[in-house]
């Protein structure tokens, strides 16, 4: 007797979707820089999960989620023009809160927008990957499929990068 | 070299504490750990999740039944098997029996071939013949190019086809 576990029941495409969705999501935005874009994206790889649910196991589900978002992306918005904006949370302020501080904090957060923004789009998503998600080398290894080694040099090229571009703007 | 390994690894939240001596020495740290954290600030768009499954139960092709689909196989009828079979293998002889059987003489001698009647066809150097070996109780003829010496068996007649024309003969030595 073999219990099979299948996408195509409903519980588990739905657990599936609640484990995944938010994720995904993030790495969509650091690919396109667009929220409603990312959206898309997640939906539609999520449909494409669905429609292949029978070929796909729960452990597989993940990684066929990122790889098919990434398809997708690479076939979409590509070409696409998109200038990266994002909103900065306040940073929790106990300390200094003088109108200085605080313009020379917004001034900062538009350089580090247009840095990141100059990135390339795998420097930026590798190194959002690691500072926002908080993901390991190895993960970001696992999601494009190169070396651990690689992934970190991508993460601190970019930071580097982003330090170089913020010093000259 | 060592501030950048040891760059490598706070990135990954792995540095040690001898590496984070390092790292605080180094007056570049300062603005890298300003970029951290301001790129951590970052506000995420939130992905909605009931919503986002409603969303995707909504769109037409969710619902398509997709549950389980095998592969499609295509079966036949016993009959039909043993009709295709035997197809096959009426076709394939007929397409084997059709191909002409080529004969060259060898450039500087000559060569004799014995055809299925037992006629006889002596070729001189580098003529060359073709005939069908199999369709040889239908089909009596034989295309020539060259010079040759027929050697009909009695009774016989077949066609002999030269660039020259066609000729049929009956028993003959030609």
């Amino acid at each position: 007797m073999e219990k099979q576990t299948n996408i195509c029941q409903e519980q588990a495409f739905n657990k599936v979707y609640k484990a995944q969705a938010q994720s995904l999501r993030n790495f969509m935005f650091f690919k396109t820089k667009d929220t409603d874009a990312s959206y898309d994206l997640v939906q539609e790889a999520f449909l494409k999960l669905w429609q292949n649910c029978a070929k796909v196991t729960p452990e597989k589900a993940k990684s066929y989620l990122f790889t098919t978002a990434n398809n997708l992306f690479l076939n979409t918005v590509a070409h696409k023009k998109v200038q990266f904006k994002f909103t900065q949370g306040v940073k929790k302020s106990q300390d200094n809160n003088s109108p200085e501080f605080l313009l020379e904090e917004k001034e900062f957060g538009q350089k580090l927008q247009k840095a990141l923004d100059s990135l390339t789009q795998l420097q930026r998503t590798a190194f959002l990957l690691s500072r926002v998600e908080g993901k390991k080398y190895r993960e970001i290894a696992a999601i494009y499929n190169i070396s651990e080694k690689a992934a970190g040099k991508r993460v601190l090229d970019a930071l580097e990068k982003l330090r170089e571009t913020i010093e000259n703007l | 070299m060592e501030t950048k390994q040891a760059l490598e690894k706070w990135l990954n939240n792995e540095a040690t504490p001898a590496e984070m001596q390092v790292l605080n020495a180094w007056p570049d740290f300062d603005s890298y750990k300003k970029i951290d954290a301001h790129t951590k600030r970052m506000v995420l768009p939130e992905h909605d999740i009931t919503s986002g499954i409603k969303a995707l139960r909504d769109t037409p092709l969710f619902n398509k039944p997709q549950k389980q689909k095998r592969p499609k196989v295509v079966t036949m009828p016993m009959l039909l098997k043993i009709a295709a079979i035997f197809i096959l293998l009426a076709g394939s002889t007929v397409f084997v029996t059709t191909l002409p059987t080529n004969i060259q003489a060898p450039i500087a001698s000559i060569q004799t071939i014995e055809l299925p009647d037992s006629s006889k066809i002596t070729l001189k150097e580098n003529a060359r013949i073709s005939y069908k070996k199999y369709g040889w109780p239908f089909n009596r003829e034989v295309t020539l190019e060259g010079e040759a010496y027929f050697e009909v068996a009695k009774g016989n007649t077949f066609t002999v086809l030269t660039p020259r024309g066609k000729r049929e003969c009956s028993w003959h030595l030609f």
